[in-house]
């Protein structure tokens, strides 16, 4: 074992130490804060996948969660309980009684979620740049569309109500570091080396015999697969799908997400995913009012949150447009530098005493 | 080439008139559709379809100069309604006076977007520039939920143009007469200033090639500016009309609208002002056919833009008026 | 034979770039393509790997069709190529650039490179194999320095000898050279004539060659085929082309 595994796997046991501490004693708040970062970042990688590291634009992860999200919801829900959301219509007797435990939820909608993207990616992935934006988000919307109108499925606009909550820290940040091992021994690995051909040059890539649409499908579908399951947990971190939860604007807050972290950014993305998730929930001071010396100040209302968040994505993209990391990786390296650097900064200021 | 378009457009239009009399011989055949109902539902095609070619002009216009997609087109939309809104509602304005209220503000929106959001990033990657348009899409949104709040709101009537009238037991609200023939007004206006202005020829200087076009003392940023503001006014136009037509104003309404439009303007061939407004109608028309025909499944009424669009990019990418390009290895 | 190309004819739109161009490349030769900018030499090239489909025509490499085929099918048969503009792969090192073009060979699969399980992964081995042969190739070219280096921030000549590089690191038959020579001096044009043919005998490979230097062509190629306007004006040995009236009314203008 190289020093570098035996770190990782070290690095690997305390998140989840610490997970399984922070579970027994964090109020159910913070817990669900600390969650919803975990999954953003599973999304968020999904979609750098395809976007920073192949080099499509895809806008399509909205319905890939909706699909993972509604395997959880339709499958989990306790078979007594269903009848009672599905009043308009009963749900259809072939999947009315079968109830899956979690983990083959989620997995399950990992693979519907590929299958559909499989499916889609033939025409889709031949269309360049924006037109692929433009297309995969319109199969997202289709994805919404079509589960707002089979009712006796998915319970249309109703949405599923009493989907067994998930809470668990260990369960999700476990779910979180496998996709995250996954994704980096894919990335690392000679396919991973292709998709990044694929992103600085497709042309070249393919003189150099790379099939473009190959690699292209592989990156979409495992992509889809990852949103699949992290539609699931997030599905089930809320308790409640409903049509409306997956927008497409859904799939903006991981655009963000991955321009702030670095689009080809592994670690940049999850840290940018803490960053957002954590910062969406302090700027709700933004939403509250805000009495100064006795007196209200207006613009302390509902919405001012998601105004100055649209306002740092645009300032980001305009400013940053490397982000964080750059298509950089956190490493032991990059830490020290950095701790010297500011060691560095100290010792100059005590010498200038 | 000014012929070939020509030819093309007539083309076009022979093809949607042949597929109209199809989908009447066949509505009237298979499930007995008079003709009176018929004639309804392509009036009400045809002034929808008119909404969307008002619209995709506006993407299609700085599609050929940018070549970007104006992510934020759809809310500038939006937001015109809101500003019909206000003018009908707040302000108390006559319908006319409110239309050119709308006119004039709805382009500063178009304007200030390209100045701060496009600008800066014209030799950025194209990735960038994409991730800039949905930003300032999301803005827009979002400044509308803060600034007008969630609720739905609807334009106070106005009984001039949202009037029934019959004729021949055809029932239709004058407004959808009204926005077909001010649709193709404006087009001819706007096909007339491109095609004979100065203005208009350095419009289509910039679109073939920025940077010549600058050092033959075209001034490009105001030009691109122009673009984003007759795009803007366009979609005014259509807002306005659109909030006559159909309740229900909300900070993403204007997401689907522009969707779909933009869906028109691929599916017309991006670049040609023409193209747009042929793809306006296609959409239109079949969307509400669509549900006229086959009522079962009006709930996928949306999915149809997104399927034409698959379509049409496997069949003929170009789109239906466009011309052939090719990439340079 | 190694590469036969019959009757190549391209057209974009009413524009004839390549007329009925027809030419072999025998095992183990050197042959150039030269002729004035705009002449169709590239797009000659890009018919070849497969980049453009020929508007008729047939390509033939080592007895088969390879007509508008992919053009990640024709490296896989063994063309490579190298661009005119460089074009590396700008964000990676030159090690990875370079690692990158071997995985075409590659015979594990995406889960078998996932799942790196040694005994029921045949991938760690392959991985292994590509790392060695890549660092091989690097020492061969003299690259190895540099191999940690951002590719573009070599120096121009070092980038075109990164692309060749590349080019090799998919163990072509035939090499398809564009403008290699581009931007020398004299001086390195002739270590460059060195390299070509070392690079021929060492990896046993065929090679096309576009090039504007002719002390170069003239130096190295076995063959010459002339190109003016899409068309071949003239085939022939070094010796023959320089003597040929209208290859050199091609280069200077009919001059009436």
């Amino acid at each position: 074992m190289s020093k570098k595994t035996a770190f990782s796997i070290a690095a690997i046991g305390a998140i989840l130490l610490l997970a399984l501490v922070l579970n027994s004693v964090l109020d159910s708040y913070s817990k669900r804060v600390l969650n919803l970062c975990a999954i953003y970042a599973i999304i968020a990688l999904s979609l750098n996948l395809v976007n920073g590291f192949t080099g499509m634009f895809s806008l399509g992860q909205a319905g890939f969660m909706a699909i993972g999200a509604y395997a959880v919801a339709i499958f989990t829900v306790p078979v007594e309980l269903r009848a009672q959301g599905f009043y308009l219509e009963p749900m259809h007797p072939a999947i009315a009684n079968i109830e899956l435990p979690l983990i083959v939820a989620l997995l399950l909608g990992g693979v519907l979620a590929g299958a559909f993207a499989f499916v889609i990616g033939f025409p889709v992935l031949r269309l360049r740049g924006d037109y692929l934006a433009i297309a995969t988000l319109g199969f997202s919307e289709i994805i919404r569309i079509i589960f707002t109108n089979t009712q006796s499925i998915t319970n249309g606009a109703l949405g599923i109500k009493n989907v067994p909550s998930l809470s668990n820290m260990f369960f999700i940040y476990l779910a979180a570091i496998i996709v995250f091992v996954l994704m980096r021994l894919l990335l690392s690995s000679s396919f991973g080396r292709a998709f990044k051909a694929i992103r600085e040059d497709e042309i070249v890539a393919e003189a150099m015999g790379i099939n473009l649409f190959k690699h292209k499908i592989a990156s979409f579908v495992i992509s889809a697969f990852f949103a699949g399951i992290g539609g699931g947990l997030y599905g089930a971190l809320l308790g409640t799908v409903d049509p409306k939860n997956f927008m497409f604007t859904l799939t903006y807050n991981f655009v963000l997400i991955i321009v702030l972290g670095g689009l080809g950014s592994m670690s940049g993305t999850v840290i940018a995913s803490f960053i957002i998730t954590i910062g969406m929930e302090w700027l709700r001071f933004f939403d509250d009012t805000l009495i100064l010396f006795g007196t209200e100040i207006p613009i302390f209302r509902p919405g001012l949150r998601m105004v100055v968040f649209s306002i740092l994505l645009m300032v980001i993209v305009l400013f940053f447009q490397k982000g964080l990391m750059g298509q950089k990786e956190l490493s032991v390296d990059m830490v020290k530098g950095l701790v010297s650097r500011v060691k560095g900064l100290g010792k100059k200021r005590g010498d200038g005493k | 080439m000014a012929k070939v378009l020509k030819s093309n457009l007539a083309a076009a239009i022979m093809a949607i008139m042949l597929a109209i009399i199809l989908i009447y011989i066949y509505s009237a055949a298979a499930i007995k559709m008079e003709t009176a109902v018929f004639v309804q539902h392509m009036v009400n095609g045809l002034s929808l379809g008119s909404l969307f070619a008002l619209v995709a002009i506006g993407y299609t216009m700085v599609y050929t100069i940018l070549s970007m997609i104006n992510f934020a087109h759809g809310d500038i939309f939006m937001m015109s309604i809101y500003f019909a809104f206000f003018a009908v509602s707040s302000f108390h304005m006559p319908w006319v006076l409110a239309l050119f209220c709308v006119i004039a503000t709805t382009p500063v929106i178009g304007a200030l977007i390209e100045r701060f959001a496009y600008r800066p990033l014209r030799d950025a990657p194209k990735n960038s520039v994409l991730i800039s348009a949905i930003g300032a899409s999301f803005l827009l949104e979002n400044a509308a939920t803060y600034l007008f709040g969630g609720r739905p709101k609807a334009l106070p009537d106005i009984p001039v143009l949202t009037r029934v009238i019959t004729i021949q037991s055809v029932n239709f609200q004058v407004v959808s007469i009204v926005i077909p023939i001010i649709t193709f007004v404006l087009l001819a206006v706007l096909l007339n200033f491109i095609n004979r202005t100065k203005t208009g020829i350095a419009m289509r200087a910039v679109a073939q090639d920025y940077e010549i076009a600058r050092v033959m003392g075209v001034n490009i940023n105001w030009i691109i500016s122009l673009t984003f503001i007759i795009g803007s006014a366009l979609a005014a136009v259509g807002g306005f009309m659109w909030g006559v037509r159909y309740p229900g104003i909300t900070p993403t309404m204007g997401v689907m609208p522009g969707l779909k439009c933009f869906v028109a303007a691929v599916v017309g061939g991006i670049g040609d002002i023409k193209g747009a407004v042929v793809g306006g109608f296609i959409l239109g028309l079949g969307e509400i056919m669509i549900v006229a025909l086959f009522p079962g499944i009006s709930g996928y009424r949306d999915a149809f833009a997104f399927v034409l669009l698959i379509v049409i990019l496997l069949v003929k990418p170009t789109g239906i008026l466009g011309s052939k390009a090719r990439e340079k290895v | 034979m190694m590469l036969e190309a019959k009757s190549l004819t391209m057209r974009f739109g009413g524009v004839t770039a390549v007329d009925s161009l027809s030419l072999e490349v025998p095992q183990g030769e050197i042959i150039a393509l030269i002729g004035p900018n705009g002449a169709g030499k590239t797009t000659v090239f890009n018919m070849i790997t497969g980049a453009y489909a020929p508007t008729s025509g047939k390509v033939i490499f080592q007895g088969s069709d390879i007509t508008a085929k992919n053009p990640s099918f024709i490296a896989k048969q063994g063309i490579g190529r190298t661009f005119q503009n460089i074009r590396l792969f700008k964000g990676l090192s030159v090690f990875e650039n370079v690692i990158t073009a071997k995985h075409l060979h590659l015979k594990s699969n995406l889960f078998q490179a996932i799942f790196r399980i040694k005994g029921l992964s045949s991938y760690p081995e392959e991985e292994k194999r590509m790392i060695d042969e890549t660092n091989d190739l690097l020492e061969k070219l003299g690259l190895i320095d540099l191999k940690d280096a951002v590719s573009t921030s070599l120096p121009y000549g070092k980038q075109r000898r990164l692309e060749i590089a590349r080019a090799l690191a998919t163990d072509p038959k035939l090499l398809l050279l564009d403008e290699p020579a581009a931007g020398m001096n004299p001086q390195e044009t002739i270590e460059l004539a060195r390299f070509i043919e070392r690079i021929r005998d060492e990896f046993k490979l065929s090679v096309l060659l576009i090039e504007h230097h002719m002390d170069l062509v003239m130096d190295i190629s076995k063959t010459i085929y002339v190109m003016d306007f899409g068309l071949n004006i003239a085939t022939g040995t070094p010796s023959e082309i320089q003597g040929n009236k209208k290859v050199i009314e091609a280069y200077l203008g009919s001059g009436d």
